[in-house]
Order: structure tokens, then sequence, then C-alpha cells
């Protein structure tokens, strides 16, 4: 029998089973529980069993004092989803012709250009923030640069949805870069010339045959962006000015100034599943269209 | 012994890593406002007692709040405002340190001992009032400022140009007391008010957001702010060119009172610190520094503050001292936040 | 082939790139020019200085904060490349395994909850179990949600690797564990290393968790850099920020030549 040593059994597996269950899939529990127990009347809660978090998200006591359909938590959602959905189909757009240039360098450029896409990160993500809003606020370079032009005289571009983008798109670029471009990295060139012979032309390539193949890159990338992008807490309050709440913001105001728990438990929990939709969504997808592919091959 | 185990054994990992052993003969852990304690008065602290300060911030009585009931946050001292005091007394979050029996209690000043968040004035001893208001910028906007009205039903140069504050209870606070709405109201009807002055004042506000105030101001991103009124001082100490507006409806009022967590683990150091702050002369340097009234006898001839260069800490408009509100009137400040950013 | 014809090439990407390298380094340009503003208000420049890295290096809270950045994440960094490459080998390579498919989510499932779910999450469970010590619970946290960032790159060396070399040293009767060292790890350490730096990178930066879980004297540099935003921050900031790219320069080297190294055969 062939002694193989580079394997592990499965108690390879049993450290990151306990770090996972400590760490997270513990929390994930108490979170659940906490989102159907009472309310204390300063934040706090009491184990006493109370759906009353998961109600609250669609109707509230509204202004004439009788329970009412209340749309601004969905609102809040949609608004997030949105926000998310935008930054990830940004990311892509970009990510997508810039790893597809760096995967074709010759391999120390590539090696140097994969670096300089992740050395913003050691810059604390705070900081990098903070200089976006003096990039865009008033009298910041930006501004400058187009009065030089005689365009639009002393505006800021500071406090609006697309300042959130801008900062959100930046912030989250490197996670949706790397995966892509590991997995043109590993595309086999012959299947393009084949199609290139084929149709000729560069879009349908790009089309029919490199989007296809890359897709697994552009799953995880998107994953790695519209997850943490769902969450964002900072980008929205700095540079949008807050004037429109987002997921994160409200979960934190339910544990803060809300001081209504298990009513924050009860959004995360149904921002987590929401998430787990869009995996699951995703991934049947995914499923789907190689599926397709092999029959088609 | 396990945990005392790990403990050391982390302790030696953190002193390996990071090359430094604490020396000194204990710790204190504060957890206080930003920068809002003179750091002088904290290295002649540290130096007189020998013992090893750490500071660490909050930006809202909120933060604070949420770290203590979910406990063993491992500080030593923090220094909440009046509605949140009378909150961590009755939820038990904070020590019964007997400061009443101090020589600091004799240092507070008549008229701030013994008031209705902390009767007995057994858990907290005052270190700093001040109020929260309107800041300008008195280079870029020269029109009035005797009213609320103004910052509230913006026209003309201010639309669009006024920031708020994104704490509910300090915006909304402020609007019940320029719509003579009692604070804490539990009546529907008064809140909606609240509500409709917010939303109709929302266009012209530019954000809503508590950081990075001094620059965005300082810039002229906005020419107005809500702010805290030693803030305004501090910055304008430091020549920017801000002012603070005494609107005849008045002002919303906050006193910061100095208290020891459930449970912490420096204790006594905590209370020579209490001690160490409210003698007279370090109160002075603390007022000093920091900017803000001080609720404690100091020494009045070393004070740096006059009328004339502060008009902040000497202010003739009415102040009204924000209280703990119930649940109930708490969710309706929540409806007015939650629908005003939806 | 004439460049025309070249199916590789897309008119406009080289282009894209550099625009695209523009954008991604203008913020980082900002941080660093201004470290150098002798003026305390960022954004107005009044002339160049080098007083901020003498006032950060000598602000106590500042210097803390760092500290306790970077010891959690070394620990937390050793933790989760140890997990993370612990459970590649055995999802991988492992034999007989049950549940791959389930362990490999649940390794990854970090990247798969928005960060303040887990923080709130963690707090309340932490305050359960009563544990008081704060930079555990920076550990514990962290080292969870880099694992995945280490367990990825570590997974990706180990699947295009040929088993060869490792048949060969078990042919030669080399004990596992010797093998182990002297042909599996040399060979995957650039995966390791890449992981090991990520896991480091997101843990440095991270604010959310750290901010609710942040207890007596564990202030993380991103939550101090916060709390300063507050009254407006100082170029001490930018300084810091400065020398950290510095770091990264000095490091990047070091993996750029271990990287070099890996891909001999």
């Amino acid at each position: 029998m062939r002694r193989l040593a580079n394997n592990l059994p499965f108690w390879g597996l049993l450290p990151a089973w306990a770090l996972m269950g400590f760490a997270l899939i513990l929390p994930i529990l108490i979170i659940a529980a906490v989102s159907v127990a009472t309310r204390g009347s300063h934040g706090g809660f009491t184990w006493d069993f109370n759906p009353a978090g998961y109600a609250q998200i669609l109707f509230n006591e509204g202004w004439s004092g009788e329970l009412e359909f209340t749309p601004q938590y969905l609102i809040i959602i949609g608004r997030t989803f949105l926000l998310a959905g935008a930054t990830t189909a940004l990311c892509l757009i970009f990510a997508l012709p810039v790893a597809w240039y760096i995967s074709r360098q010759t391999p120390g450029m590539r090696a140097i250009l994969v670096y300089l896409v992740t050395l913003p990160f050691w810059v604390s993500m705070i900081l990098r923030v903070y200089a976006w809003m003096i990039i865009l606020g008033k009298d910041g370079p930006l501004p400058r640069f187009l009065e030089t032009f005689g365009l639009a005289p002393g505006t800021s571009f500071m406090f609006n949805d697309g300042a959130t983008l801008v900062a959100m798109v930046y912030t989250c670029m490197p996670l949706m870069v790397l995966p892509i471009y590991a997995s043109i990295e590993k595309l086999d060139l012959t299947l393009i010339e084949a199609s290139h012979d084929l149709h000729g032309n560069r879009f349908t390539t790009f089309r029919r045959v490199i989007l296809p193949l890359t897709a697994p890159g552009i799953v995880s990338g998107a994953i790695l962006v519209f997850v943490p992008a769902l969450g964002a807490v900072l980008e929205p309050v700095l540079m949008g000015g807050g004037k429109q709440m987002m997921m994160g913001s409200l979960i934190q105001l339910q544990f803060g100034g809300g001081r209504n728990w298990p009513f924050g438990a009860a959004i995360a929990m149904v921002l987590m599943g929401l998430v787990m939709l869009f995996l699951i969504v995703t991934a049947l997808r995914a499923a789907r269209r190689t599926a397709g592919m092999e029959a088609r091959a | 012994m396990k945990t005392l185990l790990s403990a050391s054994a982390l302790a030696l990992i953190t002193a390996t890593a990071t090359g430094t052993a604490a020396q000194a003969e204990g710790n204190l852990n504060l957890y206080v406002w930003a920068d809002s304690i003179n750091p002088e008065l904290i290295a002649t602290f540290s130096k007189e007692y020998d013992v090893k300060v750490n500071v660490d911030s909050y930006t809202s009585n909120e933060d604070l709040l949420t770290k203590l009931q979910a406990g063993s946050s491992g500080y030593d001292l923090s220094t909440p405002s009046q509605h949140f005091l009378r909150v961590m007394i009755d939820e038990g979050l904070i020590e019964n340190y007997g400061a009443n029996k101090l020589e600091a209690f004799n240092n507070i000043e008549e008229k701030w001992r013994n008031q209705w968040w902390d009767e007995t004035q057994e858990y907290s001893i005052p270190i700093a009032y001040g109020t929260a208001g309107f800041a300008i910028n008195s280079d870029l906007y020269k029109g009035p400022t005797d009213s609320m009205k103004v910052f509230f039903e913006p026209e003309g140069e201010l639309f669009g140009k006024i920031a708020m504050l994104s704490y509910p209870d300090e915006v909304v606070g402020a609007a019940q007391l320029y719509l003579g709405v009692p604070f804490c109201s539990e009546d529907p009807d008064e809140m909606k008010r609240v509500l409709d002055l917010l939303m109709a004042q929302k266009p012209a506000v530019a954000a809503y957001s508590s950081d990075n105030i001094a620059s965005r101001l300082g810039s002229g991103e906005v020419l107005s702010h809500f702010w805290w009124q030693g803030e305004v001082l501090k910055a304008r100490k430091g020549g920017a060119p801000f002012a603070f507006a005494f609107p005849k409806e008045g002002l919303v009022g906050w006193i910061d009172s100095m208290v020891i967590p459930k449970g912490a683990p420096n204790q006594e150091n905590a209370v020579k610190f209490i001690e160490f702050m409210s003698r007279p002369e370090n109160a002075t340097a603390q007022m000093n520094y920091y900017a803000y009234s001080s609720p404690m006898k100091v020494n009045a001839e070393d004070i740096i503050y006059t009328p004339e260069n502060a008009p902040e800490l000497f202010i003739e408009v009415p102040i009204e001292f924000s209280r703990t509100c119930s649940p109930a009137a708490q969710d309706l400040v929540n409806r007015v936040w939650t629908q005003l950013l939806q | 082939m004439s460049r025309s014809h070249d199916v590789k090439r897309y008119p406009g990407f080289g282009w894209l790139t550099l625009v695209f390298f523009v954008w991604l380094y203008l913020p980082l340009m900002v941080v660093v020019v201004y470290s150098f503003n002798a003026n305390r208000i960022a954004g107005v420049w009044t002339g160049f200085s080098l007083d901020w890295y003498a006032s950060a290096l000598k602000n106590q809270a500042l210097m803390n904060a760092l500290k306790t950045s970077v010891t959690v994440a070394l620990i937390a960094t050793a933790v989760a490349t140890s997990v993370a490459l612990m459970a590649a080998l055995a999802i991988i390579r492992g034999k007989n395994v049950r549940f791959r498919r389930l362990s490999e989510t649940v390794v990854n499932l970090p990247l798969l909850l928005p960060e303040i779910v887990l923080a709130v999450a963690s707090l309340i469970l932490f305050s359960l179990v009563g544990l008081q010590n704060g930079l555990l619970k920076l550990i514990l946290a962290h080292s969870a949600f880099c694992t995945p960032f280490a367990f990825l790159p570590i997974r990706a060396r180990l699947q295009g690797m040929s088993l060869d070399f490792e048949e060969a040293s078990a042919d030669l009767y080399a004990g596992r564990w010797t093998t182990f060292r002297r042909v599996t790890l040399p060979l995957i350490f650039p995966g390791v290393f890449s992981g090991a730096m990520l896991a480091f990178l997101i843990s440095m930066d991270d604010f959310i968790t750290s901010n609710m879980l942040a207890s007596g004297g564990t202030t993380t540099l991103p939550v101090y850099i916060f709390s300063l935003i507050r009254s407006g921050t100082t170029p001490e900031l930018n300084a810091i920020g400065t020398l950290m790219i510095l770091a990264s320069l000095i490091l990047a080297t070091a993996a750029l030549l271990v990287a070099r190294r890996g891909t001999k055969p």
C-alpha cells in the first residue's frame, strides 16, 4: 500500500470545526434565540419567548395609535440590496478588463500588478474613505481640477449616493479583481483561439467563451463584494451623509439608541436569511449553467 | 485556575509580542468621551500613584450603554451623561462607590449635588456640563442666530448647508425645545409634530453625521453644524472661525459624571482617580483643557475663559437638561428617527 | 500573427487598467502627501513638515492601539493559518473524510455573513460566557473571520499540485512528518504565505467587530482612528498610514522572493 504523507485524516478538520463552532455557529444560534426574546426596557433582553421583533419589521403602531402596515423597514432593506447590487455590478464592470489585462502580462509583471491591487489594504479602510472625503469635498483636488476647466465651480461631490458608491466600490474592488484574475489565469487559450476562428468577433468570443469559463471567479468575486456591501456601515454615513438609513446602521441603532435588542437580532436574522437565499440562487444558477455547457459540449 | 493559566499565557504572549510589560503598581482603564480628559492630568496621576492608565473613548452615550449592558467590558471608569446615568443606576450597571463620603463630594458645587440622576450621590461625581446647539462658521455666515427657526426652517444661504448630529436623542431633543414639546413626550400627536418639523428640514440638511465635524464646518462644506458648545470653543481657540448660536428658545443641556462600571477590575484606582480629578487645582486644569463648564469647585483666578473670549461658558438663554425617557417615549423618539431616515 | 489579430488583446483594456490604478492610488497619494503637511487640518496645505511622524511615534494612545492591532493580527493570523492549512489538507487530500462539502462551507461561513451580524452575535456570546479578557475576545473573533481568507489561497495551491514529489518521497521511505516538512510544506508555501498575508491584512483592517468587542485597554488602530474622526483627524494618522505602506513594500519584496522560489520546480 502506498503511504501518502500529504493528506490528513478527518481530524484535520477538528480545529476548524471547533473554532467555527465556538466563534461563529454558537453566536448565530444565540442571536437566533435573542431575536425571539423579550426586550428589556432600556436595552438588553430577558429570556421570555416573544416574536414581536419579527412582527415589527412589517407592522407597527402608527401615529393614530393603531397597528398598521409600515413599509419603512422594507424600504431600508430594499435600498441596502440596491446599493450592494450596484456596488457589485460596478466592481464587476471594472474588474473584468483589469483582471484580463493583468493576466496577459509576463509572470513577473503579473506578480507586481497583483501586489499593487492589494497594496491599498495596508492603509486602514477608514483612512482611505477619509481620503475620498478630502478628494471629493469642497476645495478638494477633484472640484479644483474641474474648476481649472471652468466646470462646476464651487461644487462639492459629497453627501449623495454617488459619493457612497465611489467609496464602496473603492474598498471592495480588490476582492473582485483577485478571484477573477485567478480564474482568467487558468483559462485555456486554445479555446479562445478556436472561438476566434469560428466567430471571428472579439465581443462574441468574450460573451460566449471567456465569460462562461471565468464564471467561478466572477461568482466568488461577486459574493466577496456583495455580502460585505450589505452590511456596510461606515461608507453610507461618512460619504452619503447618513440621510438614508442602511441595514447595517439600522441594526446598530437597535443595539444602541433604539434599545431594542430582539428587534436588532430579528433584522440581523432576516439579513442573514436573505444572504443565504442569494447564495443558494447563485449556486443553483451556476450549477445549471455548468450543466448546460456540459450538455452542449 | 484554568482561566488564570490561559490569562497568564496570554499576557506572556502579549508582552513578548509587543515588547512591553506592565510594570506599574496597577492599571486603570478609562472609557471616556473622545479627547475629554486633560492628558497632562493623566500623566501626573500616573506618576503620583504609579498606575498605568489606558484611555479608550466612545462617541455616544448609546455606545457606552450597550457596552455596559453586554457586560464584562473591563473598564474601570466612565463618564455618562445624566439621563444615561439614571438608566445605569436603575439597571444595576454601575457600582455604588459611596461617592458622598469621598472628599470629592465636598468639592461639588452645591447646586449640582444630589440631583435627580443620582439623588443620594452615591454612584457618581460630576466632571463637566455643557449644551448642544448650532455652531456656525462665522467667516462665511453673517446672518441671524437668535432663534432656532433660522436652523430648523432655513432659507437662503443656509439651505443645504446645515448638518445635524446622527444621534436621535440630540436632534429630537432640540426639535422638541423649538416646538415647545416636553422632553420624553408620550403623546403621539406631539411627536408627530416633531417628525413633521424634521421632515420639512431634511431637504435643507446636507448630512446627519457626528464625525469629522470640525473639517466639515471649517472648509465651508456646511455653514452650520449641530454640535457641542465646548468643541466650538476648543476649535476657536485653535484658530477656527466658529461661533455658537444662543437661540431664544434655549439649549439642550447635559452633565457628565464619573462612574465605575459594575465589576470593574481596578475600582480602588478608579476612586483614587476620581478624588484626584476633583481637587480644585485639577478641576481647573481639566476645565481649561476640556473647554466645558465644571460642576466642581475650581480656582476661579486660574480659569482662562472670560465672557468675552468664551461666551459658550457664560450662557444666558435657558438651558433644559435631557431627561431619562420611559420606554414608550423612547420608542416614539425611535419612530421619529426611523421615519426621518427611512 | 499581427497585433490586431491577437485574440487575447482587447484594445483599450490597457488604458482602462491605467485609469484603474490611478483611481486606486489617488486616495493613497492623498494619505501620503498630507502626512507631510504642516497644517493640522487635513485638506489645507500650508507647508512641508516631518513633525507628524515624530508626534505619531510619541503619541502613546496611537502606539498602544497599533500594538494591540499588531498583537491581535499576528496571533489571529497564526491561528487562522494553522486551522486553514489543516482543514485544506483534510478537505482536498483527505481520505474517507465525511462531510467534506459541509466542512468547506463551514470554513467559508464568515465570508457569507455580513460582519455586523457576527459582531453583534459575538458581543452577546462573550457576555453570556462571561469572558473577561478583551484581547482574547478579539483574537477569537478575528481568528474565526480570518480563517477563510487563509483557507482559499492554500486550497487553490493544493488543488493544482501534483502528487509526484510526495509519492517519490514516500517511496524513499521518508516518514510522514518528514515528507510533510521537507516536501509538501515547501511546495504549498506560496499558498500558505499569501493566505497568512491576507488574514493579517483583514485582521488589521477590521473595524465593525473590533468596535463592538473593544474593551479596557484593547482599542485597535481602526477603532482609535474612528474615534478621532469625530474631533477631526490629525496628520499623525496619515503618517502611520504611510509607514504601513512602507512596511508593506518591505514585506512584498520578501513575498516576491518567496513566490519566485515557489515557481521553481
